[in-house]
């Protein structure tokens, strides 16, 4: 009880940073802490499957960038008003392709910003699960298909605007993107979507549907024999992950105005478990810290030594894996949980170690 | 028919330097448990390794202001291999063997290596791609040995292809690629089989504890393996330099195709390396040829897109790959 | 539970199976009747863990059906065999480590629910079902403690109780008494048959001191076939029973697992 307490505590002092921040950071500084906070969502979404599901996805970059593109392509084509957007006209393009048609409706693409990244896990996740491939392949797996699709999106120019992908997004919904105030207000909506998708996942691991997924990556074999379908199982997780990334990649395209090929690579996609991992896998609340920390040290960095600034984060983070496992919360935690289990009276370890207690005879109730 | 000749030429090209590449992260894999993500940059050591002994060797390894014997780059692969076999045991020793019994973290260690070394060699090498001149003998064919070099009609008259049928031109440097991962394949059939590190080797791999048992140092074993995987692909890297420009991110082309290999191959057995390769290789550049002629636009892309879809309908019916370690 | 329906509960019809050519059951029948307890025994490789495969659905048949509560099992998956009434004890305890005994408890009540209904609580009824349980098994003070922290002995009841509560129709045990002392040995086979009085129980056991004290029919598996089945006596007193245990002990001087063959 008391841990949840302290649990609770916690959330709250964060997130009550987290919202008086923006009072104390100029505009630039604000916009790209609204742009972390959707980068927490997706390492918060990331720890549900990778920290209490087993799954390392290596492919998260591809869920984001869907649900970017998906919010862009309407904003791309109010933005453009009655012509076509810029880059069809670049490739020489006359009509308005059929795919791109329906995102006119703004209702349609926002359900789309969700539908796609999860439709496309369940059918990817499904498949890759009920072959009962070991962790590690499902990693190559992702990763591989995250690689294809954006050399997919990449190549197919006069859909996706290519290499520079969708850019110059002015108007968001009638608002000026760049405007002080709508970014602010961007802040705050990125904010209580964090909000919430942490509460949604914290919710789910403390189930029975949590522990299921908790038992799934313990032992799979164990959960078939208890009578789950683990292949279910993991692909619901999946989905669900897939959804809250992709709403983060709606959100980061409305305060980064671009949303490219570049996103969707190997490479963000490992910087997403680079946020998970340093922030501490399996804490959930690890992915928020990690995400925001890595954020800030990678524009830090980037900035004052824009030569090195690469050789110095690889060194970081091969540093954190080496000496912190367990991520920032991770440790945190594990320290708090010795003070305490130091603290309390040896009672506790004496009644587990007291040996088997065979069941009392007759007792059996079938 | 010619055309689709030459693509499978191209696809047999490109699977042998997918079978380099992939035999160090199997080696890694299957014995270690290591997913190294860092893989890749040992291609690249290997082809910056080329680089540099174009540059300061190729003088004194028989290139002549005529004549290129190319002894340079026969010097260079050797070279590669020990450079890059080099790098990958420091990185065993010092990195990964602490990271032992937990593969995630390993590769999530070796992504932070490879993101360094792809910095390191930025630093020193500049961000732009360099390109390495062949040897004669490959651009040219063996003709020029009997035409004045000088005389620059008949050195661009000579063939740089080979044909072996009338209207079917092989490139010198595909066949020569080719031919030099057939003889490190041998080479290390012969290492496994045939010498005591190779035969220590598979018992470490089959079972760990058993083999040490039996007095096998499975700590030296996992060093010199992950070595001899890192020499490989710097093979890989130097032989890449007949067809392409070198840069920083060179491997990270290859390496997510290179672990498709070793996910469709299953892990543990050479053979399952080189069928995997082989169907990898063929099927891409065969795939590709075809989406073409369909006129279907960035066919490259669609036809990994086929390949990976290939691996994960396989996996259903075989979640092991092609060849598995037979166990009851 | 009152079933004292007559029949067979489970019909294991034809089956073979083969792994690369190699023969582990060939054209095997067995059956279990309601409410039975069935001791199964066999040397090393007879096949008696691949019968436990096939009838979990772990293995599938090359050839073959099998028949469970009258349905045909054989298409199904483990999960939905598992749902379908076939519980499966196996060796080493199996429990996750990182739940509370509570916690595996209601993991293995939940069976059968949605994905969706298992985001919220578990009924009232199931909770005190699981409560009495935890009773039962002898787990209640130690139902917060994460799993890992139990005793061997504690881990072996406690998977027991997680098959338990499930209501298995039949539940299958897989050397239940495999490094218990002899009074532990004692308890489990008292168990063993209370629990056979509500349930059909097929249990597969090394130790035949223990088979001989509990069993009341017993199959001999060999080569993948039913050598002979009844009651211990006549097994122990059958030739070509003895030819297989001794025959085998005298040829291969280090039996594995049988230390102490059928002492006839």
């Amino acid at each position: 009880m008391r841990k949840s307490i302290t649990h609770w505590i916690v959330v709250a002092i964060l997130f009550g940073v987290l919202f008086i921040a923006p009072f104390f950071l100029n505009d630039f500084r604000i916009n790209l802490m609204g742009k972390f906070l959707t980068y927490a969502i997706v390492a918060v979404a990331l720890d549900l499957i990778w920290g209490y599901g087993g799954m390392l996805s290596l492919g998260q970059g591809l869920f984001f960038s869907l649900g970017a593109y998906a919010l862009a392509m309407h904003l791309k084509l109010q933005n453009s008003g009655t012509s076509l957007p810029d880059f069809m006209v670049w490739s020489g393009v006359e009509t308005l392709p059929a795919i791109w048609a329906p995102f006119a409706n703004p209702v349609f693409a926002l359900a789309m910003v969700v539908v796609v990244p999860t439709v496309f896990a369940f059918i990817i996740g499904y498949f890759i699960f009920r072959s009962r491939v070991q962790g590690v392949y499902f990693s190559i797996i992702s990763q591989a298909l995250t690689l294809i699709f954006s050399l997919l999106f990449i190549g197919q120019q006069p859909l996706t605007g290519g290499t520079n992908g969708l850019t110059d997004i002015q108007q968001v919904f009638g608002f000026t993107r760049a405007d002080p105030m709508f970014l602010r207000n961007m802040y705050f909506l990125s904010l209580v979507i964090l909000l919430l998708a942490y509460l949604a996942c914290w919710q789910v691991i403390h189930s029975r549907f949590g522990r299921l997924l908790i038992a799934t990556r313990d032992d799979e074999s164990r959960v078939r024999f208890l009578g789950f379908n683990p292949v279910i199982v993991k692909t619901l997780v999946f989905g669900f992950s897939a959804a809250l990334t992709g709403i983060a990649g709606a959100l980061y395209v409305i305060q980064d105005g671009i949303i490219s090929p570049a996103q969707m690579g190997v490479r963000p996609s490992i910087e997403m478990v680079i946020w998970t991992a340093v922030g501490g896998r399996g804490t959930l609340l690890g992915g928020i810290v990690g995400a925001l920390t890595v954020g800030w040290a990678k524009s830090l960095i980037s900035a004052d030594y824009p030569e090195i600034w690469e050789m110095i984060f690889g060194a970081l983070f091969l540093l954190s894996v080496l000496f912190l496992p367990r991520g920032i919360v991770g440790t945190v935690q594990h320290l708090f949980r010795q003070i305490v289990r130091s603290n309390e009276s040896d009672t506790r370890t004496k009644t587990a170690d007291d040996g088997s207690t065979p069941p009392a005879q007759g007792e059996v109730s079938v | 028919m010619d055309i689709w000749l030459i693509q499978a030429f191209n696809g047999a090209s490109l699977a042998s330097i997918l079978l380099l590449i992939s035999l160090g992260l199997a080696f890694a894999f299957g014995l270690m448990g290591v997913i190294n993500m860092a893989h890749g940059e040992f291609i690249m050591i290997g082809a910056y390794t080329t680089y540099v002994f174009e540059l300061q060797f190729s003088g004194i390894l028989m290139r002549t202001e005529t004549h290129d014997w190319g002894g340079w780059f026969i010097g260079s692969m050797i070279a590669a291999f020990f450079i890059a076999g080099l790098v990958g045991i420091l990185l065993e020793v010092t990195l990964l063997r602490r990271l032992y019994g937990r593969p995630l973290d390993t590769l999530l260690a070796t992504w932070g290596v490879g993101m360094i070394l792809q910095s390191v060699a930025r630093q020193v090498f500049g961000a732009q791609n360099v390109s390495v001149g062949r040897p004669m003998w490959l651009s040219k064919g063996f003709a020029w040995l009997w035409t004045d070099v000088n005389d620059a009609e008949a050195i661009s008259a000579l063939k740089p292809f080979w044909e072996i049928i009338e209207g079917v031109r092989l490139p010198y440097t595909r066949l020569f690629i080719m031919g030099v991962v057939v003889l490190v394949v041998l080479l290390l059939f012969y290492y496994l089989r045939r010498t005591s590190a190779g035969r220590r080797l598979r018992a470490t791999m089959q079972n760990r504890e058993m083999a040490a048992s039996l007095g096998v140092r499975s700590r030296s074993v996992n060093a010199i393996t992950f070595g001899v995987g890192a020499g490989l692909a710097g093979i890989a890297g130097s032989v890449l330099t007949l067809i392409g420009p070198v840069g920083p991110t060179l491997g990270t082309s290859y390496i997510v195709d290179a672990f498709l290999v070793v996910v469709l191959g299953g892990v543990g057995k050479l053979r399952g390396a080189i069928l995997a390769a082989l169907i990898i290789g063929m099927f891409n550049i065969v795939m590709a040829k075809f989406l073409i002629d369909l006129d279907v636009e960035a066919a490259a892309t669609v036809a990994k897109v086929l390949v990976l879809l290939l691996v994960v309908a396989f996996l259903q019916w075989k979640p092991q790959g092609l060849v598995q370690v037979q166990t009851r | 539970m009152t079933t004292t329906r007559q029949g067979k509960i489970l019909d294991v019809q034809n089956v073979s199976v083969s792994f690369d050519g190699f023969t582990v059951l060939e054209q095997l029948n067995f059956s279990i009747d309601y409410d039975e307890l069935r001791f199964l025994i066999g040397p090393n490789g007879a096949g008696k863990t691949t019968l436990l495969d096939i009838i979990t659905g772990k293995t599938k048949p090359t050839s073959g059906t099998v028949l469970f509560d009258g349905h045909n099992i054989r298409r199904l998956s483990e999960h939905q065999i598992v749902q379908q009434g076939i519980g499966r004890k196996f060796q080493t305890p199996s429990i996750f480590n990182t739940l509370t005994i509570y916690e595996n408890l209601e993991q293995a009540i939940s069976m059968g629910e949605s994905n969706f209904r298992l985001l919220g609580k578990a009924s009232a009824e199931k909770r005190e079902k699981l409560d009495q349980m935890i009773e039962t098994i002898g787990l209640a003070e130690q139902r917060y403690y994460e799993a890992a922290r139990l005793s061997h002995g504690q881990k072996q009841w406690l998977e027991i109780g997680m098959l338990l509560i499930q209501e298995p129709k039949l539940l299958l045990l897989d050397e239940p008494v495999a490094g218990m002392t002899r009074k532990e040995r004692t308890r489990t086979g008292e168990l063993v048959q209370q629990i056979a009085k509500q349930t059909s129980v097929l249990v597969v056991e090394h130790d035949m001191e223990f088979v001989r004290e509990f069993s009341n029919k017993v199959t001999v598996l060999h080569m993948g076939n039913v050598l002979m089945e009844g009651h211990m006596d006549e097994v122990q007193a059958n030739e070509s029973v003895i030819e297989v245990y001794l025959g085998r002990s005298r040829s291969e001087r280090t039996p594995k697992k049988e230390k102490a063959p059928v002492a006839v």
